[in-house]
């Protein structure tokens, strides 16, 4: 019953499904913001790209998913000689959770009636070598978002209270979705997604039939419908393997590396991160590519879900951040 | 055949029987207005259940809904007990109270209906017209809402869903079908495709229910009027569109058109949607339009979780003695001290018990001191064309609210306009010796930047929010703009250039208030209040006192 549906039948939405496989080929791009509207298809996509990604080798009973033994922390007494492969963990957060859950906290049960102190892991222990999905992330409360920027910013979470003192590493993609008509994302956090893009409801008719049959056939036999796409699946993560493996020996030349700096001062973005963030990007896409080096095409491709949201707001400019974007590499790379 | 125009309860009758033929395609139902004896009735048809419905209360915390450790009867017993999530329960839910619902049981039942892990859920929704619409984010998954204002208890009689006993029967939809389906949902506004999807299911569904094989025009209309017309903001004639949507509207019926996709029976099935869902809908459209516009950007003014925050952070207080909810933390400390004086005693009682013996009296929750802080920040018109003694008012108006804002914890910044620029008199401060200095020195006259003061304002607020500060502007001016953006004269321009400000402070909702202080209320500057969705107060002779009196009144309702 809980098939989700196959990430390649999703219609349309090319941009959000760009941002994520390229978030998989190298994971120090840094997260992934999904802001749109209601039923747009957000979840589903995320949910979907979970169940794409490909398997990952753990210690087994290790509750931060280490990938080798000398990496167990050394508080778990758990943890197994062996091995196993599961499925990149893509870890949800709630809404309205505590920082306990988030963190891990002192076993309370465990220490009043046992009188043991014991570590209770927490999400963010889940959610190492994987993902963490926060839907509303616009809603979150402050207090949460101040310890993920943390945590998100050094891969290592520390849990400093109650008599305890515990570190274990917390490397995770964030992945954020939103409403922007709920509320606003504090700018800290903003910088912290590595890559931003908007979805909108589809606007052609076509779409939206193509969508609403599709939804249909997966209705009437989920299993048989994924059973369909296994093969276009398949392909994908052969292709997202693949350029894992062509990373390292994508070229970036002296070149692009200048358009990367002329874009960002053109558009006055605050910090390296951006520059840092459209060349790795730009790395991605290529190796996804199958090229050897980066080329033009490819940063004006991407250039927008990585520098949209770094922009200063001016409340005066009516056109929205993507086609400023657009406007400043029209005008650099021309 | 099912009859397509049908009453209150006849539509009622049939969305619970979908509900329960298949509660994780359709969520659940949406009740409105529902009076006593409505409720009382809904209730009565799931009494005789074998399994009775369970009642879900707005004030149940994350750890009723979904479960978590029953710390009170784990520390009695001296064992782990724990305690299943109400929302793990098989059968229907039933919500009271829906309008109090908070975000986060939202979230979390939400989450278990995306999931298919929850039966299918009626809430009753007892907000008024006008209230902002505070269940959007779980209705959005509620295929169903039915609106019984206007309808007599004696007429509302909906027999209890029958158990369907086909459970593998499916009915097919043809593409036609589905196109018409798809299109009329544009056409009626409805953008998110979660709703179509609905739509085309319960479709599907109302076939089965009679058996057939093929989805038929009237299931279709049925279909789209339970699911589509409590969600449809427009009736597109064929003129071109009004409203602004974001949606490109044109874009699409161009291509549907170019693209010869409407053969002519998509086009007739399309239409009879289109009329199904008018014909359930009020007469009062335009207003209804209104109404559901406004409720958008007012949900998020509300403010989400200023209650929910203000637990769980800020400067630590005194605990108090409580019970564990899930959400507030227990402080350890405190609960140790509580409990030591008492050991041995216990410890005699219970001999056989390893470790501090706990009972659930000890136990101290922690508790947070979080003040939420303001900033008012007066614009204020210093132009030749309000009066000069306005700022002399202005400044003592500031000065007082200063006085009073130490208690308060508000701060206080100045921006006047005059000329051909906005200035940022005073920084939000708390320090009245500061403002005095810095206000004694500016002068008045010249022309009325209007637009400039608002952006002057915007720019400011947005910072004091960056400093988690919630920003209220408060503009006190006789609206006469007459100097653009860009320092030009020229009545026309300056107006359009505040209208623009203003809708992007509407965007940014921060609340503002409007103080007129011409002679005769200005109708321009009324409108400009509307379009920034701010309180307009016309105060033509208004002394420092007066001045700060209602702000202060308006401030504490806004």
């Amino acid at each position: 019953m809980n098939t989700p549906f196959p990430f390649t039948a999703i219609v349309g939405q090319d941009n959000m499904k760009l941002a994520l496989i390229l978030t998989a080929i190298d994971p120090k791009i840094g997260g992934v913001l999904v802001f749109g509207d209601r039923g747009t298809g957000k979840s589903t996509a995320i949910r979907a790209f979970a169940d794409l990604l490909p398997p990952i080798k753990v210690v087994s009973g290790c509750p931060i998913n280490s990938e080798k033994y000398t990496d167990v922390p050394l508080w778990v007494d758990t943890a197994s000689k062996k091995f196993q492969n599961i499925n990149t963990p893509v870890v949800d957060l709630p809404l309205g959770i505590s920082s306990d859950r988030i963190t891990g906290a002192l076993d309370i049960e465990y220490a009043l009636i046992e009188g043991i102190k014991r570590f209770q892991t927490g999400l963010l222990a889940k959610a190492n070598r994987g993902y963490l999905y926060i839907d509303e992330v616009n809603l979150l409360e402050d207090h949460l978002v101040d310890l993920l920027l943390d945590v998100a910013q050094s891969g290592e979470n520390v849990v400093e209270r109650e008599g305890l003192s515990i570190r274990h590493a917390s490397k995770f993609i964030l992945i954020g979705s939103g409403n922007p008509e709920e509320g606003e994302l504090r700018p800290q956090l903003l910088d912290r997604f590595g890559l931003s893009v908007e979805v909108m409801t589809p606007d052609t008719v076509h779409e939206r039939i193509e969508i609403i049959q599709r939804r249909d056939q997966y209705d009437n036999n989920p299993e048989g419908y994924v059973l369909d796409w296994q093969k276009e699946n398949k392909k994908l993560r052969n292709k997202i393997q693949k350029a894992r493996k062509n990373l390292n020996s994508v070229s970036v030349d002296n070149k692009i590396l200048e358009n990367c700096a002329e874009i960002c001062i053109d558009l006055g973005s605050d910090g390296l991160r951006g520059e840092l963030t459209l060349v790795r990007t730009a790395r991605a896409l290529a190796a996804l590519s199958n090229s050897s080096s980066v080329d033009q095409a490819q940063l004006r491709k991407i250039a927008p879900m990585a520098l949209s949201h770094r922009l200063r707001r001016d409340p005066l400019d009516d056109a929205g951040s993507g086609t400023r974007v657009a406007r400043s590499v029209e005008k650099i790379i021309g | 055949m099912p009859e397509v125009y049908m009453n209150s309860a006849e539509l009622a009758e049939t969305a619970l029987n979908l509900c329960s033929m298949a509660p994780h395609t359709f969520g659940g139902i949406v009740f409105k207005n529902a009076s006593e004896a409505h409720i009382s009735h809904l209730r009565g048809l799931f009494r005789s259940e074998a399994i009775p419905p369970t009642i879900l209360q707005p004030f149940y915390t994350l750890t009723d809904l979904v479960g978590g450790v029953d710390a009170v009867s784990s520390m009695s017993s001296g064992k782990l007990v724990k305690q299943p999530g109400l929302l793990e329960k098989p059968g229907w839910f039933i919500q009271v109270m829906g309008e109090k619902l908070p975000l986060e049981n939202q979230a979390v039942i939400s989450k278990q209906i995306d999931e298919k892990k929850i039966g299918p859920i009626i809430i009753f929704d007892e907000s008024r017209q006008d209230d902002p619409n505070v269940l959007q984010k779980i209705s959005d998954r509620l295929a169903f809402e039915i609106d019984l204002i206007n309808v007599r208890h004696c007429d509302f009689k909906p027999a209890k869903p029958s158990p369907f006993d086909n459970e593998n029967h499916q009915s097919h939809i043809t593409s036609n079908q589905q196109e018409a389906l798809t299109i009329a949902a544009v056409k009626l506004g409805v953008y998110s495709i979660r709703p179509v999807i609905m739509a085309q299911n319960a479709a599907k569904s109302l076939a089965s229910l009679s058996g057939r094989d093929l989805v038929s025009s009237s299931d279709l209309e049925l279909a789209s009027t339970l699911v589509l017309s409590h969600r449809a903001i427009v009736i597109q004639s064929d003129e071109p569109d009004q409203t602004d949507n974001s949606f490109d509207e044109n874009k699409a019926t161009e291509k549907d058109e170019g693209d010869e996709l409407n053969s002519e029976q998509t086009q007739l099935l399309k239409d009879m949607i289109i009329e199904a869902v008018k014909a359930n809908l009020p007469n009062d459209l335009i207003n209804q339009m209104r109404i559901s516009k406004k409720e958008l950007v007012k949900t998020s003014k509300t403010g989400f979780g200023t209650k929910i925050r203000a637990k769980v952070r800020g400067r630590p207080k005194l605990s108090i003695n409580g019970r564990p909810n899930g959400h507030d933390r227990i402080e350890i400390l405190a609960t140790l001290r509580q409990a030591a004086p008492w050991q041995k005693m216990r410890r005699r009682q219970q001999p056989d018990r390893k470790g501090l013996i706990i009972l659930p009296g000890d136990l101290q929750i922690q508790q947070f001191e979080n003040r939420s802080e303001r900033v008012i920040i007066f614009v204020v018109d210093a132009s030749g064309s309000a009066a000069v003694a306005r700022l002399a008012e202005a400044k003592g108006a500031v000065e007082l609210m200063l006085a009073n804002a130490y208690s308060k914890r508000d701060f206080v910044a100045l921006i006047g306009f005059r000329d051909q620029f906005a200035q940022v008199l005073l920084e939000p401060t708390r320090s009245l010796v500061q403002a005095k200095k810095n206000l004694s020195s500016f002068a008045a006259g010249g022309g009325t930047p209007l637009a400039s003061g608002l952006e002057k304002a915007l720019k400011l607020s947005e910072r004091s929010r960056q400093s988690s500060k919630t920003p209220i502007i408060a503009l006190l001016t006789d609206g006469k703009a007459n100097i653009d953006l860009n320092g030009k004269p020229g009545r026309d321009a300056a107006m359009d250039d505040a209208q623009k400000v203003a809708k992007i402070a509407r965007e940014a909702k921060i609340s503002s208030i409007f103080i007129d202080v011409g002679r005769k209320s200005n109708p321009k500057l009324f409108d400009l209040a509307q379009i920034m969705d701010a309180q307009y107060v016309n105060l033509p002779r208004a002394n420092a006192k007066d001045l700060s009196q209602s702000l202060t009144n308006s401030l504490d309702n806004a």
